[in-house]
């Protein structure tokens, strides 16, 4: 897949998609570790919420005491604030019951529950000793004052009317109601310090009352009826101070027992609760290190993979850049060289490094034109020094001769033999002429090398037909035919060089081309894939094949025949 | 001046390779002038004097020539192409051969030379030394004993 993307994806494009796929790597990891980060801190939540719980809990038992103390108080001293406190309290806690109770599963909401019935529990019992105290204060304030006061106003009627006549029974209503006073005295120090001793010295009190009544009563001047009243009276105040005393008793059974046993179980139930909350809380906290641990491991697996395939990704992207960059590099140092035979390493992608490719590929062609300018340069110089030795060559021979010949000239006449030395001359004046004949070609040769080299479509039948006609009456005075095929190609030349080629080609076959049954010059053509080829034959002697490739240089000939201007042949081969 | 051919009252062969008429007329000229016993024999280009080497070569019995004057450029085959035919021969390779062209190139000369040419003489341009060079040639090389050597089967007849 990797050496697909290689070799299919540009540059750019696999940089960007490996930014692009480690950017997507990483997004997932980060997402992964949301996931559980997320679940973390939704344990971390519960914790905290179980500990707040736990705390409201806890606080369930010193609400209860705080609860208990103020009902103390409140029995006790008979304060109204400490029992609306009780109330307010209760409350308070009945809400953060409902608090929990919104928010707690099943296994605690049975602890839950049993906690709310206690308290409610508890809180009844105080409502009923509350009902229970005001009762018994009405009593104490109401009924056990009235019956006082009767019993009070009798006997001090009994006294008024005795007047003081009787000493001994004066005394004796006296005493009674003394004993009336401590008995009122000991109840209220009963009903205010709640000590049993008072309600029995109270008894006391009312027994020894009765005993003087009885005592009153078995005197004969007594009034019986009135002390049988003030007995009444005295029943009746006893009967209401003791069930004074038992109310009071009622509620203080109730205050000290039942609501204690109440507060008592609710703190349990409270600590059950909390202690199952911090147990769960326990769990939570062990899953919740758990996770941590898994997310810690799964994080640095990422951490380390992420870094691995990172690392794999970029080696093979640089890769894929610095190898054919350095191939590219090891190309145009060979390039720079010179060398135009330098391998361009094989890239096809149209990306930057495909430009560079391309880059190397131009540097070449022009490294491959630059080599074959150079060989033409050479293989130019090489014909014009060739062309320099033979137009020397050439040109000296005739100098040679004719020096050669006026120094012959010169010792004939010094002997006397002036015929012959005139004879001479001739030789002398031909090599002078074939030099200017030279001369005058060469003069052609430069001409034809400026020559415009503009090229066009040819059409070689047209020309060689017009070439033919024009050569007409040259042909007849020879006795030459010149036979043109008639389907020649239409080729892409300079007109003017390339009628000289036949003009020339068509003057050697008359100089040299000699046939006893007439000379005959034959063109036509045949084409293969790539060029065309103009054949030319004639009936002549011919050329044997060792000297084909000579006859191409510069003024060869084969034969001897003098003022013959060879030139014709470099022509036919350049053109 | 005394000289081999002379003293020896014998005809030497001097083989002329020349295509130009002109030098060829000129150069027998000056032989002719310089000894009436110098024969020439004229060869008009390289073919022919191809031809004759190897008839030459063919027969033992045949004599040598007794010097080469060989012109450069020549149709067929060219100067230097004769003189490592003579050169590489093992009969003909101790004919002297002088080596008589116009051309006064450093190539020309130097392959020349490479190919053991005995001399190589410039042709000249000044009207009287033409014959000057030819009667040098001739005489230097009737100074060298080559003759006697080169040629065993002659001595014998």
């Amino acid at each position: 897949m990797i050496s697909l993307l290689i070799r299919k994806v540009s540059l750019k494009k696999r940089i960007y998609s490996g930014y692009i796929v480690t950017g997507i790597v990483a997004f997932v990891i980060a997402l992964l570790s949301y996931g559980s980060l997320s679940t973390l801190v939704g344990d971390f939540h519960s914790v905290v919420t179980f500990s707040r719980y736990v705390e409201e809990i806890m606080s369930f038992s010193a609400h209860m005491s705080e609860m208990q103390r103020q009902a103390l108080i409140y029995i006790y001293s008979g304060h109204n604030a400490a029992g609306d406190r009780v109330g307010e309290i209760y409350v308070g806690m009945l809400e953060g019951i409902g608090r929990i109770q919104s928010k707690e599963k099943s296994d605690t909401i049975d602890s839950i529950k049993e906690t709310e019935k206690y308290l409610h529990a508890y809180y009844n019992t105080f409502q009923e000793v509350r009902t229970q105290r005001k009762l018994q204060q009405r009593l104490v304030r109401r009924e056990f004052r009235k019956h006082a006061t009767k019993a009070q106003l009798l006997i001090e009627e009994r006294i008024a009317a005795l007047q003081g006549n009787d000493i001994d029974r004066t005394l004796q209503y006296y005493r009674m109601l003394n004993f009336l006073l401590q008995i009122e005295k000991n109840a209220y120090r009963y009903f205010d310090s709640l000590d049993g001793s008072f309600v029995h010295a109270a008894t006391e009190r009312i027994q020894e009352t009765r005993e003087v009544i009885d005592i009153l009563s078995k005197q004969p001047q007594g009034n019986q009826r009135r002390l049988a009243e003030i007995a009444s009276v005295l029943t009746c105040y006893e009967s209401s101070f003791l069930e004074a005393v038992q109310r009071t008793r009622g509620y203080l059974y109730l205050v000290n027992v039942v609501m204690s046993a109440q507060v008592y179980e609710t703190i349990y139930q409270a600590k059950r609760l909390s202690s199952m909350i911090a147990g769960r809380s326990e769990y939570i906290q062990e899953r919740m290190l758990e996770n941590i641990t898994t997310i810690f491991h799964f994080l640095l697996f990422s951490a380390i993979s992420l870094l691995l395939f990172i690392g794999f990704f970029s080696f093979f992207i640089s890769r894929s850049i610095t190898v054919p960059l350095n191939r590219l590099t090891q190309t145009f140092r060979r390039l720079a060289s010179g060398s135009s035979e330098a391998e361009i390493p094989e890239y096809v992608l149209r990306d930057e490094l495909g430009e560079l490719t391309i880059a190397a590929g131009s540097f070449k062609q022009r490294n491959i034109a630059l080599e074959e300018s150079r060989k033409e340069l050479k293989r130019s110089n090489e014909e014009l020094e060739q062309f320099v030795y033979t137009v020397s060559h050439d040109l000296k021979s005739p100098i040679v001769t004719s020096m050669g010949f006026i120094g012959i000239i010169r010792k004939l006449a010094s002997q006397g033999k002036y015929e012959q030395a005139v004879a001479k001359l001739d030789r002398v004046a031909s090599a002078n002429e074939r030099m200017s004949q030279l001369i005058r070609d060469l003069l052609e040769l430069s001409r034809v090398g400026r020559m415009d080299m503009a090229k066009k479509l040819l059409d070689l039948n047209k020309l060689l037909s017009n070439f033919a006609e024009s050569q007409t009456i040259r042909l007849r005075s020879s006795g030459f035919s010149l036979l043109i095929a008639s389907d020649l190609p239409v080729i892409y030349a300079n007109e003017s060089r390339t009628l000289q080629v036949f003009e020339n080609i068509l003057s050697n076959t008359l100089k040299y081309a000699h046939n006893e049954e007439g000379g005959m010059l034959e063109i036509h053509a045949a084409g293969d894939e790539d060029w065309w080829y103009i054949f030319c034959k004639d009936n002549g002697p011919g050329i044997p094949l060792e000297y084909h490739e000579k006859i191409f240089g510069l003024f060869y000939r084969l034969m001897q025949m003098p003022k013959e201007p060879a030139s014709g042949w470099l022509w036919s081969k350049r053109s | 001046m005394k000289n081999a051919v002379k003293e020896s009252g014998r005809s030497e062969q001097l083989l002329l390779v020349e295509d130009s008429d002109d030098h060829a007329e000129l150069t027998e000229f000056h032989i002719t002038d310089y000894s009436q016993r110098i024969r020439v024999n004229r060869l008009h280009d390289g073919a022919e004097a191809m031809t004759y080497l190897e008839q030459v070569e063919a027969s033992p019995q045949q004599r040598l020539p007794w010097l080469v004057l060989l012109d450069l450029k020549l149709p067929k085959y060219d100067g230097l192409e004769i003189l490592a035919r003579i050169k590489g021969s093992d009969r003909l390779a101790g004919i002297p051969v002088v080596i008589f062209s116009t051309s006064n190139s450093g190539k020309d000369i130097k392959r020349a030379l490479k190919n053991y040419a005995n001399s190589y003489i410039v042709k000249p341009m000044e009207a009287d030394r033409y014959g000057e060079v030819i009667s040098e040639i001739l005489q230097y090389w009737e100074l060298n004993q080559h003759h006697l050597v080169q040629d065993t089967g002659r001595s014998d007849a």
